[in-house]
Parts: structure tokens; C-alpha cells; sequence
């Protein structure tokens, strides 16, 4: 009966959506939007639990047809690479839903399109079918594009068409990427596990080439450089809590199209060109965090941004390594990095509402003034630059030991960025929190209120929680990645 | 030869319904004294014959003969265009209710000449023989430019009436010399016995000759580059209802001809591939200076009218294909472009009474005034710009898989970058409506009126479920294209 939950998952947020916008006045709004994305956290939490891990593999698979003609039918269910991402984005839309409890703009609207935007990053991760996974995929674009440009801040238009242009342009080449593998393995279907049977017999090039049109697409969307252009803009003009979601889950959605698509359907074409990945994730690594760093004096949400673009780049490096530790440790990685790019927005988004800054230097000397943001801000710094006991650790700490064996050079210098990140968090903090308090201008500032403290205890509960016992997600991707990197075994 | 039967009549009945009720309207409204309020018993009763129409031609599903000596087929493949035509003509009309109050000119004018109108591009697709299309396509061009020009006091009315007027009779002529060169070569008229002599192995210049000049002089017709001159003009121009209804039904039926006569007439032989790579070339370049010069537009009928040239370059795709599959998609494509644009023009139609003029900035912070009405033109460029899971996603991804299918993996690919880049234009528009804020405060509120509602809801309705439920629709696509190339 489970396989129905996972529809509960699917499709919960979209009946809550349709309930908004029949009877979402006001206060309605939020609390519809409360309730059906408490449900799926629940139905997701309870799933999560379920999953066998001794068998493994796909679960929870069921079938509905769609367009039999062509081949593609809704078929869904989740393995240990998804089923941790799926919960990420429950756990994550629960928190945003709270997070903006008192937004007054168009408040319908709003959870409207956050509870559609949820259905359609859950369905990218639970789609079995190419088409789907598309379909899915292009979903998440315009209720973004509307969070972005309408709740954003002062070129949030800007913003919002440069999200839209740069993500369509590469799921372009996805389309035609998918079109391709469909074409070519003639097999008639969408069925991921058929295509991918067919797909793995093709000739090399054609795997090159294939996995090119994917890897734009998903590029894109981590981003890796040099695709990542778009990305602080978005979030420097997104809301808070829409950067969040952002950075938290939307990105993962790239790196898991890496693993899911790319890797496991064309292992050939990942094996050739694992030497440009593994130097674009470098180069992502090393030169987000100094474009972070260069953001000392400037946008504190901005560095975080970069720094998203710089942690994502640990995810590629990890892939690169074509093994099971590698990869456990990119899929950790998303997961982790989900967790405490969350935290540390949410902290951007605490000391903005307070400060109506987000210029690093204007701030200075605040600890006193809000303490429990500081310490909620100073454990999500110590989270991000990989402190043992937090699970930031285990993401990175995977993925330096899975890509050490295959790519030791470029995990030094890797490792090395780590500096750069204690760097830039540890200025960062200093500058905002420690120094002299300008009291005339900062007098009336209040610390977190009750429902404020729930969000960041509650995500630093995760980080924490899973940073002692890694198993908890660990074990489950591990089996998630395991029949993938079998493939490049021989 | 046999001789004239009830039978051939039978088989014309939605046109000569739609022909002889046209003329019904007009006399009425003479013994009407002459009011205002005369639109809505106009609407109601060019309604009754389209419905009346659909019904006969529903009842001619499934039929495979010709009439009147071999002049006109009746097939699936007509009868898929005729419902195509009686759909948008439907639509167009019922949209347009409050906006043939307002410009107050006569209403029985309006109705009949579409009515007419209609009734050509039905004769259109059913054409089986050169002179009948010539002829349908007359009927149907004249009426066109008349309605383009029916708003007499508006200046921009007249000038696309004018224009459309000379640049189709310019055509027209070159259509007849392609004509006129496809007789002398061949003796015959009739497309399948212009096929059966047409199959020669070599090329030759004569009939490449007439070939040219038919592409050409149909070039004009469905407003593929570099004859597409006179589009932007003529439907910026016109009045909305009048564009809104060109750009589908008088596109499709262009189409359905282009593809009777290419398919029937010139499908064997050397011929086929040489018009087969001339489209693929036309495709190419009417989708890039479409979507390139829609990207420039600020006056939105102007941008519908560059974006309506791009996805006549798409089309093309599948006709280059040169296959069943590629027409079954081209049908479907015309399907779900006929709800998917008349439902843009319908919100355009509706606005047209509480803005000034087409342009962008018009429309800005819409949504906050007309939230179903900005929604609805959202999912309308949405769906043009072909993203999922709408309608038009649907109809792009037959279509590029059609041609992928045949081997254009270059025109693919070419198409799929040219959507991408077509999303922009359509999403500034969106942007306009929901991020921009109003122009001036205390705007009213909109009113959509009953009639228009309905063009609104259907057209959204199509939109939304035709590319989730495609099934049946490419059923019937497929049908239709199985119906023509037999």
C-alpha cells in the first residue's frame, strides 16, 4: 500500500494548491498550505522509514498510463539516491510554509505556487519515465519565475528572466538529449530502466554525445561552472525563504539529474568525459568560494550564494569519482548542503528582516543585540565550513575519500577551498555579529520570535542529528548508488 | 462519366448549410432596421450554422470519396480541417460579441463574410482539383480582406484590408502560373492524375518550374519566409477577431492544400525530395526570422503575428518530413495551435475595451485587475512557447519527433534552441502581467461578458488537457493523415 503514500507525496501539495485557490483567503492560505505540506512531511517521513534497506533498489513503484502511443507512462517510485532528496524537499517546504507565515503580499498566490512548486521537484525525483521526469522538470519554472519576480527584491524582473532564460535554454538541450536516447535505443518507451538497458549498449560517441545535451541541462541547474551566472542573481533577488528553496532543493535537481541520467544511463559517455567534470567541479569548488570571499565587503547573501556554487561543486567532484564512496558522498553532499544552505538563508533572511541590510559592512557588533540568531548563524557557519559532529563534515569528508583514490591532485586542491570557506564564513560572521554594536542605529532590535527559533532549531536538529549518526542517511544512499557505480566497476 | 447526383451534394452539405445560411443572414439583416443591438441575434444565428455545419460534417467522417466528377474529396483529412475551421470560426464569433458592439459597424457584414469565409477554406480542404482550390481559395481571400478591412472608420483597418487585398491577388497570380504550368505539363487538373504522370525519376525543369511557383504563391498563404511580408501589418491591422481567425483557420487551410497537393500531386518521383529539402530550407528560415523578429515587437498582436510566422517555420518541419507520422503532427500541431491562439486573441479581443491599443505596456500588472484573464493568456503564450505539460509542448514534441523520425536532426535541434528563444517574448508578456505594477491606479475591473467566456473556457480547456489527454486527438491526426497518403 506504501506505492499509494508516494502519491500521497506527488500529488498532496497539488490538491493543497487547488484548495487555496478555491478557498485560500487570508489566513485560509497559509494554514491549507500548512497542512498539506505537514501531511507529505509526514507521508515522506513515514516512507522513509519503510524502505527496505536489505533489498534495496526501487521502491514503492506503480504505473499509470499516460500516453501509451508513445511509450511514457507516469510511473513513479524511489530508490536510496531519491528517496533522501524527496525528503529533503518535504522537510524544506514544511519549514519555508512557516518561514513565511507573515508574508502579506498576495499571500494566495504565494503558497499557491510553493505548494506547486513542491509537487513539481518531488515529481522530478520519483519520475521512472523520461518524459515525466521532463515534464516534471519544466514544472518548477514558471511557479520560480513568479516566486522570483513577484515576492523578489529590487530587480527581481531582472532576476526572474534570467532564471527563466538560462534554465529553458538548457532544458532545451535536455529535450533534445532525451529525444535522442529514445530515438536511438529504439526501444520504444521512456521506461527508465528499459532506456537505460538500451542505452548502455550504445557506441561510445553516441554516449558522449548524449551525455553532453543532458549535462548542459543539468549544468545548468547545479550550477557548474561556467553555467552559474544566473544563480546569484536569483537569489540576491529572490525572498528569503524562496532562496531557500532555491538553494536548498532546486540545485539538488541538477546533481541528481547528473546521477540518474547521465551517469546511469550513458556510463560510457561518463567515463569519457569524467576528466572534464572532475575539472569543472574543481574549478566550481575553488572558484565560488573565492568569488564568496571576494563578497566580504559586499552582498551577505551573495556570498552565500556562491558559496552554494562552491559546496555543489564537492557534489561533481564526488560523481567524478565514478565510485560507491564518491558518489555516496556527492548524494550526502546535496543532502547536507541542502540542510545548511537552508539554515544559513534563513539566517540571511532573520538579521534582513531586523537590520533591512544585507551589506556586510553596515552590520557589525549584533550578538549581543540578538542572540539566539547569532548562535543559530555562528552554527550554521561552522556547519557550511565542515565541522565534525555536523553533517557538513560527512558530505565533504565522502567525497574527499571516494575522489582522492581516482583524482588526487584535484582533490587537493579541492581540500584546499575548505580554507577559503573558513575564511570567508569566519570574517563574515565576525564582521556581522562580533565588533562594536552601533547603537544608534541599531537599538530596536529584537531577537527570533517562538516560530522563528522552530524553523532554525529544527533544520540545525537535522544537521546535527545526522552529523552523529550519518547512517541515518548515509546507509540509504549508499545502496542508492551502489548498482550505479557497479557500472564503472570493470 | 456519370452524371450529377444527390449524392455529390450530400457530400458538399456543411459547405452549401454554411453558404446558403450566410446568405440567410445577410437577408435578414436587410429587413432588420438597422441598430446596435442587431450583433447578438447576428451572433446567435451564425452560431446555429456553424453548429448546423459541424453536424453535417461530422456525419461525413469516415467517408472516402470524391464528388462532382473527382473535383472534391470527401475524406478524414478534410473532414479533421473542416472541424478545425468550424471550431475557430466558433470561437472567433463567440469572443467577439462585445467587440462588435463597440465598433458599431454592421454585424451581419461580420458574420456573413466569415461565414463565407469559412465555407471557402472548407472547400479548401476538400479541393481535389487545381481549379477548385484556386477557386476556394479566392472565395475564402476575398472574404478575408473584406473583413480585414470592416472596421471602416479605423484607419490601420483599411490599410490591412488594402494590403491583404493586393498581396493575395499578387499570389494568387503566381499561384496560377504554377497552376496553369502544372496543366500544360501534365493535361490534367486533378491532383491524383497529376501524381500518376508525375512520377518520373529525373528531375525537370518544367514541372520544378511550377513546383517553385506553387511553394511560392502558397508561401503567401501560410505566411512562410521570405513571403511573409505582409503578416505583421495585415494582422496587427485588422481587426482582432479577423486576425485571431487568420492565423488559425486561413493557416490551416493553406496548409491542408499544401499538403493535399504535395502529397497526392508531387509525392512520387524526383520531385518529392527536392520539395521535400526546399521546405526543410523554409523551415529554417521562417522559424529564426519569426522568433528573431518577435523578439522586437512591443505591440502584442504584432509579436502574435511574427510568433504565428515562427511556428508556420515549425510546421514546415513536419511537412519536410515528408512522412504519415509528420502530417498526423502537423495536423495535431494545427489543432492545438487553433485553441491555443484564438484563446490569446480572445483575451486581446476582451481587453481591446478597456485598453488603448495592443501595446505591452498595457497589459502591465493585469493580473492584479483580470487575474482569470491573465492566467489564461499566461497558459496560451505558455503553451506557444511550448512548455509542458501544455498543450503545445505536446504538438512541438510530435512534430520534432516526426522530423527526427525522417532524419532532420539539424532542423531538430534548430527548432528546439528556436523555442527556447521564443519563450522570451512570450514570457515578457506574462512578466508585464503579473511582476509589472499598473499603469495608472484605480483601473476598473475587467468584465469578460458571457460569450467571451465561453471562447475563454474552451480555449483554456484545450490548452490544458489536449496535450495531457493527446491520445485520441493524435488518433485522429493519424486518421486523417492515413486518409491522404493512401
Amino acid at each position: 500500500m506504501e506505492h499509494l503514500l508516494l502519491h500521497v507525496i506527488l500529488w498532496g501539495p497539488a490538491v493543497g494548491a487547488l484548495v487555496t485557490i478555491l478557498a485560500g483567503q487570508g489566513m485560509f492560505a497559509r494554514v491549507i498550505a500548512l497542512i498539506s505540506t505537514g501531511l507529505t512531511l509526514v507521508s515522506a517521513l513515514w516512507l522513509y522509514g519503510r524502505y527496505d534497506l536489505v533489498t534495496g533498489g526501487t521502491q514503492f513503484e506503480s504505473v499509470v498510463p499516460f500516453i501509451p502511443q508513445i511509450g511514457s507512462a507516469l510511473r513513479i517510485g524511489v530508490d536510496g539516491v531519491s528517496l533522501p532528496l524527496v525528503l529533503l524537499n518535504c522537510i524544506l517546504t514544511f519549514l519555508v510554509v512557516l518561514m513565511s507565515w507573515k508574508f502579506e503580499l498576495r499571500p494566495q498566490l504565494y503558497f499557491v505556487l510553493v505548494q506547486f512548486l513542491q509537487m513539481a521537484v518531488t515529481g522530478v525525483f520519483v519520475s521512472l519515465d523520461l518524459l515525466v521526469f521532463f515534464l516534471f522538470w519544466e514544472l518548477e519554472l514558471v511557479p520560480m519565475f513568479l516566486l522570483i519576480g513577484i515576492w523578489g527584491g529590487v530587480r527581481r524582473e531582472y532576476a526572474a528572466m534570467k532564471f527563466i532564460i538560462y534554465t529553458i535554454a538548457g532544458s532545451a538541450f535536455m529535450l533534445v538529449g532525451i529525444l535522442a536516447l529514445y530515438f536511438t535505443t529504439g526501444v520504444g518507451t521512456f521506461d527508465l530502466f528499459l532506456v537505460s538497458d538500451a542505452a548502455r549498449a550504445l557506441p561510445v560517441a553516441a554516449q558522449v554525445l548524449m551525455f553532453l545535451l543532458l549535462f548542459v541541462g543539468f549544468a545548468v541547474k547545479v550550477p557548474i561552472f561556467p553555467f552559474h551566472t544566473w544563480l546569484p542573481d536569483a537569489h540576491v533577488e529572490a525572498p528569503t525563504p524562496i532562496s531557500v528553496l532555491l538553494a536548498g532543493i532546486l540545485l539538488k535537481m541538477g546533481g541528481y539529474g547528473l546521477i540518474r541520467l547521465c551517469m546511469t544511463l550513458l556510463p560510457e559517455g561518463a567515463r569519457v568525459l569524467v576528466p572534464l567534470l572532475v575539472i569543472l567541479g574543481v574549478v566550481s569548488v575553488v572558484y565560488g568560494a573565492m568569488l564568496a570571499l571576494a563578497q566580504i565587503n559586499g552582498d551577505l547573501k551573495k556570498m552565500i550564494a556562491y558559496s552554494s556554487v562552491s559546496h555543489m561543486g564537492y557534489v561533481v567532484l564526488g560523481l567524478s569519482a565514478l565510485t560507491v564512496t564518491g558518489m555516496q558522498g556527492a548524494v550526502m553532499q546535496m543532502f547536507t548542503h541542502g540542510t545548511i544552505t537552508a539554515l544559513l538563508f534563513t539566517m540571511v533572511g532573520l538579521v534582513y528582516d531586523r537590520t533591512h541590510t544585507r551589506i556586510i559592512p553596515e552590520m557589525g557588533g549584533l550578538a549581543p543585540k540578538m542572540p539566539f540568531i547569532a548562535v543559530g548563524f555562528v552554527m550554521a557557519g561552522l556547519a557550511s565550513l565542515g565541522l565534525p559532529g555536523m553533517n557538513g563534515f560527512i558530505g565533504e569528508f565522502l567525497v574527499f575519500i571516494g575522489a582522492f583514490e581516482v583524482w588526487p591532485v584535484y582533490t587537493a586542491i579541492a581540500a584546499f577551498a575548505i580554507v577559503l570557506t573558513a575564511g570567508y564564513i569566519t570574517w563574515m560572521l565576525m564582521k556581522v555579529f562580533f565588533g562594536t554594536l552601533d547603537e544608534h542605529k541599531w537599538h530596536d532590535l529584537t531577537d527570533a520570535d517562538a516560530r522563528e527559533k522552530f524553523v532554525v532549531v529544527a533544520l540545525l536538529g537535522i544537521i546535527i542529528l545526522t552529523g552523529v549518526y550519518p547512517s541515518a542517511v548515509a546507509d540509504m544512499i549508499a545502496i542508492g548508488v551502489a548498482p550505479i557505480a557497479r557500472l564503472f566497476a570493470a | 462519366m456519370n452524371d450529377i447526383t444527390l449524392r455529390d451534394a450530400l457530400l458538399i452539405m456543411p459547405e452549401i448549410v454554411l453558404a446558403v445560411w450566410a446568405s440567410v443572414i445577410l437577408t435578414i439583416d436587410l429587413f432588420l432596421p438597422q441598430s446596435k443591438s442587431n450583433h447578438r441575434l447576428m451572433l446567435l444565428l451564425s452560431l446555429i450554422g456553424i453548429v448546423m455545419a459541424m453536424i453535417a460534417t461530422l456525419t461525413l467522417a469516415g467517408q472516402n470519396t470524391t464528388a462532382f466528377f473527382g473535383t472534391v474529396i470527401v475524406d478524414n483529412f478534410a473532414v479533421f480541417f473542416k472541424v478545425i475551421f468550424l471550431l475557430a470560426a466558433g470561437l472567433v464569433l463567440l469572443s467577439a460579441e462585445n467587440f462588435l458592439e463597440r465598433v458599431g459597424e454592421n454585424a451581419a457584414e461580420f458574420c456573413g463574410l466569415l461565414l463565407f469565409c469559412t465555407a471557402g477554406l472548407m472547400f479548401m480542404a476538400s479541393g481535389y482539383e487545381l481549379m477548385t482550390i484556386y477557386l476556394a481559395l479566392e472565395v475564402s481571400s476575398l472574404s478575408l480582406a473584406f473583413l480585414a478591412a470592416w472596421n471602416k472608420r479605423e484607419l490601420r483597418s483599411s490599410e490591412a484590408g488594402l494590403k491583404f487585398f493586393v498581396l493575395s491577388a499578387v499570389s494568387s497570380g503566381i499561384l496560377l502560373f504554377g497552376m496553369a504550368l502544372m496543366y500544360g505539363i501534365t493535361g490534367s487538373t486533378n491532383l491524383r492524375e497529376i501524381g500518376r504522370i508525375l512520377t518520373t525519376p529525373t528531375i525537370q525543369a518544367a514541372p520544378l518550374l511550377a513546383m517553385s511557383m506553387l511553394i511560392a504563391g502558397f508561401g503567401f498563404k501560410i505566411a512562410a519566409v521570405p513571403f511573409q511580408m505582409w503578416t505583421p501589418d495585415v494582422y496587427e491591422g485588422a481587426p482582432t477577431p479577423v486576425t485571431a481567425f487568420m492565423s488559425v483557420a486561413s493557416k490551416a487551410a493553406g496548409f491542408a492544400v499544401v499538403i493535399r497537393i504535395f502529397d497526392v500531386a508531387l509525392g512520387s518521383g524526383a520531385i518529392q525530395a527536392v520539395w521535400s529539402d526546399l521546405f526543410v530550407v523554409l523551415s529554417l528560415l521562417t522559424m529564426t526570422v519569426g522568433n528573431l523578429a518577435a523578439l522586437l515587437q512591443t505591440n502584442l498582436k504584432r509579436m502574435l503575428a511574427y510568433s504565428s510566422i515562427a511556428h508556420v517555420g515549425y510546421m514546415l518541419m513536419g511537412l519536410a518530413a515528408a512522412s504519415t507520422f509528420g502530417l498526423s503532427s502537423v495536423l495535431f500541431y494545427l489543432l492545438v495551435y487553433a485553441f491555443t491562439n484564438i484563446g490569446a486573441f480572445a483575451v486581446i479581443i476582451v481587453m481591446s475595451r478597456y485598453v488603448e491599443g495592443e501595446d505591452l505596456s498595457q497589459y502591465a500588472g493585469l493580473a492584479r485587475r483580470a487575474p482569470l484573464l491573465s492566467f489564461i493568456l499566461a497558459i496560451c503564450l505558455l503553451s506557444l512557447a511550448g512548455l509542458p505539460p501544455l498543450a503545445g509542448f505536446f504538438s512541438k514534441m510530435y512534430l520534432f519527433w516526426a522530423a527526427a523520425q525522417a532524419g532532420l536532426y539539424i532542423t531538430v535541434v534548430w527548432g528546439v534552441l528556436n523555442s527556447a528563444i521564443s519563450l522570451y517574448y512570450y514570457a515578457r508578456v506574462i512578466k508585464s502581467m503579473y511582476l509589472a505594477e499598473p499603469a495608472a491606479e484605480g483601473q476598473s475591473s475587467v468584465s469578460v461578458g458571457m460569450a467571451p467566456a465561453v471562447s475563454l473556457a474552451a480555449a483554456a480547456i484545450g490548452v490544458l488537457i489536449i496535450g495531457l489527454l493527446s491520445g485520441p486527438f493524435i488518433q485522429a491526426a493519424t486518421g486523417a493523415a492515413n486518409s491522404i497518403v493512401k
